[in-house]
């Protein structure tokens, strides 16, 4: 089956990115959200496979969405992206439920393979 | 995988971002640090900075790294303003971002390596104040000839209906995106998108055609010298004017609505406040009345003062020339605090004068001045000190913008509050309820269901529910709702006619949907 993914990003130029990729290796992306409260309704409403998750973002952050995405569905599969400098930011959100990270600049296949790896397909 | 297709995305959110970041510097400057403002301006350098990471672009990459971390170091924030030296260097930085970018659109590399550098250096310690002016920025002259000779003259009108316009078309897009729901895939992601941009345009259209409204308020108080003196002549008074931040600029439909207004305050001052020249020097004080007029940004709001050093309110006079016309009964014109007596001056027909003037007629004015403010989404307070002066405080909207509402489901019923009210949204664990930890504080939470009788909700019966931290006068209250129903812009219609006197609410604005959805005001509905 196609998995299908939620994208949460505050910059449209970065969703589109994160869409391309992932319609590239094969992915559906059903929907978008660009804050941290729009992800957590989406994320309700669609109950995507995976979602890939923005850290700093306006109003609520991807930490906390994930925190509440996560406690409302223990089943989530999130994916956070970072950028350089923020490791310890990613902590956190491994803490608040996420399963992995990729950082930013992205490259396909490296997102793909975190994908692939958190949705349990394993590396192809 | 192909860059250059997302090149023109780039250029203009990333442009945006840049513009709105330097947008809100020129905001920090000489202002009390607010940690909302630091943060919002962190995002912009952030999304800058992985849109060009993303794009390769590694001189606004690097840029936009060392801006980001120099507004990261300035948090926590301290007390007072951002020093000047931290925020001209972000300046600098936000302006040089959006010319290479500018310059990657046209397919040419720009530099940035001697602002990095800078940033770097002031991000080692970013609240010092340098002795000497160690920046060696270049800084164009404010207004150039070229630049003049550009400057065109526009009709106001002509700016009322671009603003209409532009607002309208905002609107329309979010009726837009409430149509494309409908709609399915992979339709529906097509018109997402499309319409994503074109919001994002026209939010840009409509920023210019604010930022083209706003005019100074010298306009006003340049007239002020010549009006006060022909009034305090007529009164047999004499009187000094100062005016500090006559550069502030606001939307020209604020200028004219509380041109009248600072007039008549004015007006008061000289006829009630100010003493005659004998009086006031048998008092030991100057022949001449001081008055002033002081305006400055504290955020999106523009506070003016407008001070006189005359004899003051009697309150005990206002009290009981509210109990003469009715208006108060005796036991309750003596429970008024002082500070509450003072506002008593702005019901209708009450005045503490004895004469009835040409000038400021009686009490005829005050309420008034205090009805037209608060018709702007404003607030007038009042200050006074019995022989030592009296000072009005009017706070405002600096425009009449689009502002970003959070909708909330309360009873069945949509609620919008204004997203620069709201702190955060959180979830309160089970066990708790009358009270929640916030920042390290200990806050209220109340249930805005029943907000109107103003009831702490039982204990417990909070847990489990969406809670909005909100501004509660310094103090982070939380509001409990049923529901969060997401974020919207919103063109805001002042409540008319019996409306209009709700306490709590502000104004009225439309969804997508067409369907009309009350704004909470967040500060009377606390004070209530």
């Amino acid at each position: 089956m196609v998995k299908r993914v939620l994208v949460v990003d505050d910059a449209i130029f970065m969703r589109n990115m994160i869409k391309d990729i992932f319609a590239s290796g094969g992915f559906e992306v059903v929907g978008e959200a660009s804050n941290g409260l729009e992800a957590i309704e989406r994320y309700k409403e669609l109950k995507p496979d995976l979602t890939t998750m923005d850290i700093v973002m306006p109003f609520k952050s991807g930490i906390e969405a994930t925190r509440e995405i996560v406690k409302a569905d223990p089943r989530a599969l999130i994916l956070m992206c970072s950028a350089l400098g923020q490791e310890s930011l990613v902590m956190e959100a491994i803490e608040a439920g996420a399963m992995d990270f990729v950082v930013k600049p992205f490259r396909s296949d490296d997102v793909l393979a975190v994908a692939r790896k958190v949705l349990g397909d394993g590396p192809k | 995988m192909d860059l250059s297709k997302y090149l023109g995305l780039f250029v203009s959110e990333g442009g945006e971002h840049a513009e709105q970041m330097a947008r809100e510097l020129l905001q920090l400057e000489g202002a009390a640090v607010a940690p909302e403002a630091i943060d919002s301006i962190f995002r912009h350098a952030h999304s800058i900075k992985g849109m060009a990471a993303s794009m390769e672009f590694s001189e606004i990459t690097e840029l936009a790294h060392a801006a980001e971390s120099l507004v990261g170091a300035l948090r926590p924030p301290r007390a007072g303003s951002v020093p000047r030296a931290t925020v001209d260097a972000l300046m600098a930085a936000a302006e040089r971002i959006a010319v290479l970018i500018r310059e990657r659109g046209r397919g040419q590399q720009g530099e940035g390596k001697d602002l990095t550098l800078l940033l770097r250096g002031r991000a080692a310690d970013p609240w010092s104040e340098p002795v000497a002016e160690a920046i060696p920025l270049k800084v164009e002259p404010a207004v150039s000839l070229r630049d003049r000779l550009r400057t065109v003259r526009v009709r106001g009108e002509t700016l009322d209906e671009l603003l209409d316009v532009a607002g309208e078309l905002l609107l329309e897009t979010s009726r837009l995106r409430e149509l494309a729901r409908q709609a399915r895939e992979p339709l529906r992601a097509a018109l997402d998108e499309s319409v994503d941009r074109m919001h994002s345009r026209l939010r840009t259209l409509h920023q210019r055609v604010v930022a083209a409204r706003l005019t100074p308020l010298s306009v006003l108080t340049d007239q002020l010298p010549r009006h006060l003196r022909d009034i305090a002549h007529q009164l047999g008074r004499e009187v000094e004017l100062s005016v500090a931040g006559a550069e502030v600029e606001v939307d020209r439909a604020i200028v004219d609505e509380i041109a009248d207004a600072l007039l008549h305050l004015l007006r008061n001052c000289i006829d009630h406040g100010i003493e005659p020249p004998a009086e006031r020097e048998a008092a030991g004080k100057p022949r001449a009345g001081r008055l002033r007029v002081e305006a400055r940004r504290e955020r999106e709001r523009l506070i003016l003062e407008v001070a006189d050093d005359g004899r003051g309110f009697d309150t005990k006079k206002l009290r009981a020339g509210a109990v003469r016309r009715g208006l108060l009964s005796i036991a309750a014109a003596e429970e008024l605090s002082d500070q509450e007596s003072l506002m008593l001056a702005c019901l209708p027909g009450l005045s503490t004068s004895d004469r009835v003037t040409e000038i400021s007629g009686r009490g005829v004015g005050m309420d008034a001045v205090k009805n037209a403010i608060e018709g702007l989404g404003g607030t007038l307070a009042i200050e006074s000190t019995p022989l030592e002066g009296t000072r009005f405080v009017l706070r405002l909207p600096l425009n009449v913008a689009l502002i970003q509402v959070l909708l909330a489901e309360v009873e069945r019923e949509v609620i919008a509050l204004p997203i620069s009210k709201v702190l955060a949204a959180i979830e309160i664990p089970s066990g708790h309820g009358r009270t929640f930890e916030f920042q390290g504080d200990e806050a209220p939470v109340y249930s805005l269901g029943s907000l109107l009788e103003w009831k702490e909700i039982a204990a417990g019966s909070a847990a489990g529910r969406p809670v909005l931290v909100v501004d509660g006068g310094g103090k982070p209250v939380g509001l409990a709702v049923d529901r969060l129903v997401g974020q919207h812009e919103a063109l805001l219609q002042p409540l008319a006619g019996p409306l209009g006197q709700f306490p709590g609410l502000s104004a009225v604005t439309l969804l997508g949907s067409g369907r009309p959805v009350f704004v909470l005001d967040v500060p009377r509905l606390l004070e209530a």
